[in-house]
């Protein structure tokens, strides 16, 4: 009697604790309904103008129904920037893996609040769905990226730039505009005030993202100083040193900017529209390219270029920065271009590229050929900056690891770039 | 004074027949549909100055013809719309072609309408894009970072498209034309039908017009015959009638529609950024609903109440500059809905059914043809108020104020005998009667408080009393009237059932005093006539308290003009 009393109390207690969780409400999840958003444009270099969707709950008076749209589309608007689109700032899986722990407080009203510098006053549309039951809005906001982007980096969910990059440190960027050679590009900044509007905008952002920014002029102003430097020395100029200069960056920005115009009776109205390609310095690689354009109307050309470098620059620095996290994962990056003397034969020559392979794998994390020719070879090899901190270091090890015929000297040694020779003693 | 019988009858007739037509007209033109949440953006409209006749054995003289257009296109002239005149020499081409081909069916007049306007409109709308993409510019500017721009699909060239698809052009016709001249009567009436063909000129590698709606309007105008020009005043008068009209079944076409976001609602009183630069005025209505999905994936406005308009705010400078309504039938409203017009004319029709008392003390009026003898009575008459309210305010920027015109038709039943000099059988044998007729004819002003769909008024008003028996002299009908001057005044409490109608009961003060002063009419002449008698004349009196019940509605359209009226009514005293 008492086995079964005991059976049967413990068996109510099974059923009532089962019970007690299936009864339990679920905690309503903070995360937005709605994923429908669109970048509109990129205002400056810290803010975006974004339209959103928001979707109320089913039911309720309408001013309860508007403030939950109103949230909802605020929500979806965070989400974009954060998760959705094209170029998201969360864009590694770690990122977004550690945001979701997070994500259910992130997405409360009163965090949200503080990024959003603008809401319309008006919806873009307002419609009742669901026969009436549920409340659908579309509205625009204005947000600080960067803001959020600065907050995230304080909750530990984004690393900031510099720290991305660690000891990699973060990618230097050159602007110039698009050339087909004559006149230069540097001729062409200081001709063409449009195209220098245009640089100045992209760097603009560039310099408020914290970029390392070379200028093309300064660039320019510092190799003419070189070399008067040396003929003031009596000394011979060192091309290696300047060409070296040239290449200084890691990623280049070419640009075009395009101005059309049209009557409209007897007024001319302008558009702005401008070309933005990033591309890896080293070996050529695209990373990104966008277009923007400015709105049609009669203003100057600077404020046209302006209008739409910003919503071109915005995207493609996305882009720079996605390429250049990706890239620290494998470590820092280098070109080597190894000149194999002729006075070898093609036999030998191969010898000593291969004696030379054997020193790149066991410095570098990865590598990736580009030209394997008789007497040239071309790497674009990754290693570990925490030991290689420069070219330098990277040339030092070659020298000491080096095991193959002749003897190895470099040409040139820049940031990203090193040219090797190898010739007989 | 004179016409002022035959005036009310008309007045009833055609407001009960004008009631109906709106009545027809509203149910054919009441869907709104609306981009979601938008404002109501401008519209560039292109006008012809030529008018069709589809009939063409119908005869408008060239100055009358003129005439027509001028009214109409004052009338469609309205603050909402740019205005593109097509220039003269195509409209020469159009009209010469118009009338080598004579009666043309709406299938025609598009053909000849894409034929010799289309081309020349799209160039038009080319120039007259500047000034408007200079407005579009300022906007952009205002905006520039802040607003929406809907760079994907290229803003300003959006904006254009929208400019070159908002074109439309209008043609006024004139479909039927009669002129009455009853023998009993001496105006003659000029009635008319007529009314616009509404085209959209759709732009692009095709242009071409689509046709949007056709609006039709009839309306009458009333001269004396005697006159020279009686027939050409009187088209005159139904053309402004019809202009009238026009104005009113064009704001109604729901392109043409204002529309806008509630940008704040405080208790009752509501702000939205239309204003003078659209064109609205105090007191003009306004649905307030949502945009609602149906089940079956249709999108339809749901109406949750209405507003009058409180302040119009002059938003021509600038475009932030907000109006507010008060909300007379309340919903649970929110920022964000949205507001559409109802475009009335600005002018109620009340029916207010009345009892008051009457007195008359017996007595003897005689003139040179008739003697009449009225019996003591001092007790109620029945009658029925027909007004006309035209809103003024937004001429003295008080809401909810109106300049009323209108009649009362009524019976006492008091005994009286009417002996006549017309036969040897009339002086010996009286018409005896038990009841006499009553006619007011009134003016005055009138003003209302809303207190959500309740709403109090208060009206004084100058008018006319004419007690009357009808008789026949000379084998015409003869009108004998006793007159007085007087005044009422009246308060009235209303509820508002709809947008349109409000229904109430009121009560009063008449006071019109026994005057000695008595009028013949015989036909359609009206005489004073000297009372010879030497016995007590009767006196006839209304000095007392009234009531009733009341019953107004606002009407899209009305087959007459009010001021036509009104002017018609000054000619009378002077």
């Amino acid at each position: 009697m008492k086995k079964t009393l005991i059976v049967t109390l413990i068996a109510l207690n099974i059923f009532s604790v089962a019970f007690a969780k299936s009864d339990k409400p679920k905690a309503k999840s903070n995360l937005p309904q709605s994923h429908e958003a669109v970048i509109l444009e990129s205002t400056s270099p810290t803010e975006v103008m974004v339209r959103a969707t928001g979707y109320s709950g089913t039911g309720g008076k309408a001013a309860e129904m508007d403030k939950q749209a109103n949230v909802d589309a605020r929500k979806a608007v965070i989400w974009l920037i954060l998760l959705g689109g094209s170029d998201p700032l969360l864009q590694t899986d770690a990122e977004k893996s550690e945001f979701a722990k997070i994500q259910e407080e992130y997405f409360t009203t009163a965090n949200l609040k503080q990024f959003v510098v603008w809401e319309a006053d008006y919806y873009d549309s307002r419609l009742k769905i669901d026969g009436g039951k549920k409340l659908k809005i579309e509205k625009s906001f204005k947000i600080n990226k960067s803001l959020l982007q600065q907050d995230l980096i304080k909750k530990g969910v984004l690393a900031e730039n510099a720290q991305v990059a660690g000891a990699l440190g973060l990618p230097t960027i050159m602007v110039i505009p698009e050339t087909s050679g004559k006149p230069s590009a540097i001729e062409l900044l200081q001709t063409n005030p449009n195209l220098k509007k245009g640089a100045e905008v992209i760097e603009s952002y560039l310099t408020a993202r914290k970029f390392e920014v070379i200028v093309p002029e300064q660039q320019q102003v510092l190799q003419e100083l070189t070399s008067a430097q040396y003929a003031l020395q009596g000394s011979n100029e060192d091309y290696s040193y300047l060409l070296a200069l040239s290449i200084g960056s890691d990623i280049y920005i070419a640009y075009n900017v395009t101005i059309e115009s049209r009557k409209l009776g007897s007024t001319t109205v302008k558009k702005g529209v401008v070309a933005c390609r990033a591309y890896e310095t080293t070996t050529g690689r695209l990373l990104g390219t966008e277009t923007g354009y400015s709105p049609e109307r009669t203003a100057p050309d600077a404020v046209l270029i302006e209008e739409a470098m910003h919503d071109a620059a915005d995207k493609v620095l996305s882009r720079i920065t996605a390429y250049w996290k990706e890239d620290a994962r494998q470590g820092v990056q280098y070109k080597v271009i190894l000149n194999v003397s002729d006075n070898y034969t093609k036999s030998d020559a191969e010898e000593i590229i291969f004696a030379f392979t054997d020193a790149i794998k066991k410095t570098a994390k990865t590598f990736k050929e580009n030209v394997v020719a008789d007497y040239t070879y071309d790497v674009l090899l990754w290693c570990d900056p925490a030991v290689y901190q420069s070219s330098s270091d990277l040339y030092r090890f070659f020298k000491q690891n080096y095991k193959g015929a002749g003897v190895l000297t470099r040409v040139s040694l820049s940031r990203k770039l090193i040219l090797l020779n190898i010739a007989e003693e | 004074m004179k016409r002022t019988s035959r005036t009310i009858s008309k007045l009833v007739h055609r407001t009960i027949r004008g009631i109906l037509f709106s009545v027809v007209l509203g149910q054919t033109l009441c869907p709104t549909l609306f981009a979601q949440g938008e404002r109501y953006t401008r519209k560039s409209i292109a006008f012809m100055d030529a008018l069709m006749v589809s009939d063409n054995h119908l005869q408008i003289g060239l100055a009358d013809e003129q005439y027509f257009l001028n009214a109409i296109n004052a009338g469609i002239r309205i603050s909402r719309f740019d205005y593109n005149p097509l220039p003269d020499t195509l409209r020469y081409t159009f009209k010469e072609q118009l009338r080598e081909k004579g009666i043309v069916s709406e299938s025609e007049l598009s053909a000849l309408i894409e034929a010799t306007i289309v081309p020349e409109i799209v160039r038009i709308l080319d120039i007259e894009k500047e000034i408007r993409a200079q407005n579009l510019v300022d906007e952009t500017q205002r905006n520039s970072f802040i607003v929406l721009k809907a760079k994907e699909m290229g803003v300003t060239a959006e904006q254009i498209e929208q400019v070159m698809n908002s074109s439309y052009i209008y043609l006024p016709f004139i479909s039927d034309y009669k002129v009455s001249k009853p023998k009993d009567d001496k105006n003659l009436t000029v009635s008319i039908k007529g009314g616009l063909f509404w085209y959209h000129i759709v732009a692009g590698d095709e242009p071409r017009l689509e046709s949007i709606v056709t609006l039709h309007s009839e309306a009458s105008g009333s001269e004396e015959k005697e006159k020279s020009s009686a027939e050409s005043v009187a088209f005159r008068m139904a053309a402004s009638t019809m202009a009238m009209n026009l104005q009113v079944l064009t704001r109604d076409i729901k392109i043409f529609r204002l529309h806008t976001p509630i940008a704040s609602i405080e208790r009752r009183t509501i702000q939205f950024p239309l204003g003078k630069a659209e064109g609205i005025k105090l007191d003009e209505p306004f649905f307030v609903g949502e945009y609602v999905e149906t089940n079956s994936g249709k999108i339809r406005f749901q109406k949750s109440g209405f507003v009058r308009v409180s302040t119009v705010a002059d938003n021509r400078e600038n475009s932030r500059q907000l109006s507010a309504a008060y909300a007379i039938q309340k919903g649970d409203w929110v920022k964000g809905m949205t507001m559409v017009e109802h475009p009335r004319l600005g002018i109620d029709v009340a029916l207010k059914p009345r009892w008051f008392d009457m007195t008359v003390k017996e007595g003897i009026f005689a003139s040179d043809d008739f003697l009449i003898s009225f019996a003591d009575y001092d007790g109620l008459a029945v009658g029925a108020d027909l007004d006309l309210q035209i809103n003024i305010a937004p001429l003295i920027k008080k809401r909810q104020s109106f300049l009323v015109v209108g009649g009362t038709a009524g019976v006492v039943p008091v005994k009286s005998a009417l002996y006549s000099t017309d036969n040897i059988l009339d002086i010996l044998i009286p018409d005896e009667s038990l009841a006499a007729g009553l006619l007011y004819g009134y003016a005055g002003y009138m003003r209302r408080f809303y207190i959500g769909r309740l709403a109090v008024h208060g009206e004084a008003l100058l008018g006319l009393q004419h007690l009357i028996l009808t008789d026949t002299y000379d084998d015409e009908d003869v009108t004998i009237s006793n007159n007085s001057l007087g005044v009422r005044i009246n308060l009235g409490l209303e509820y508002a059932i709809n947008i349109d109608c409000n229904f109430g009961v009121f009560a009063g003060f008449q006071a019109f005093p026994a005057m000695d002063w008595w009028t013949v009419k015989y036909g359609d002449e009206e005489v004073d006539v000297e009372n010879y008698t030497g016995w007590a004349a009767p006196r006839i009196s209304s000095v007392s308290p009234t009531f009733g019940i009341y019953l107004h509605y606002s009407p899209p359209t009305l087959s007459f003009n009010p001021a036509a009226l009104l002017q018609a009514g000054m000619d009378q005293i002077k």
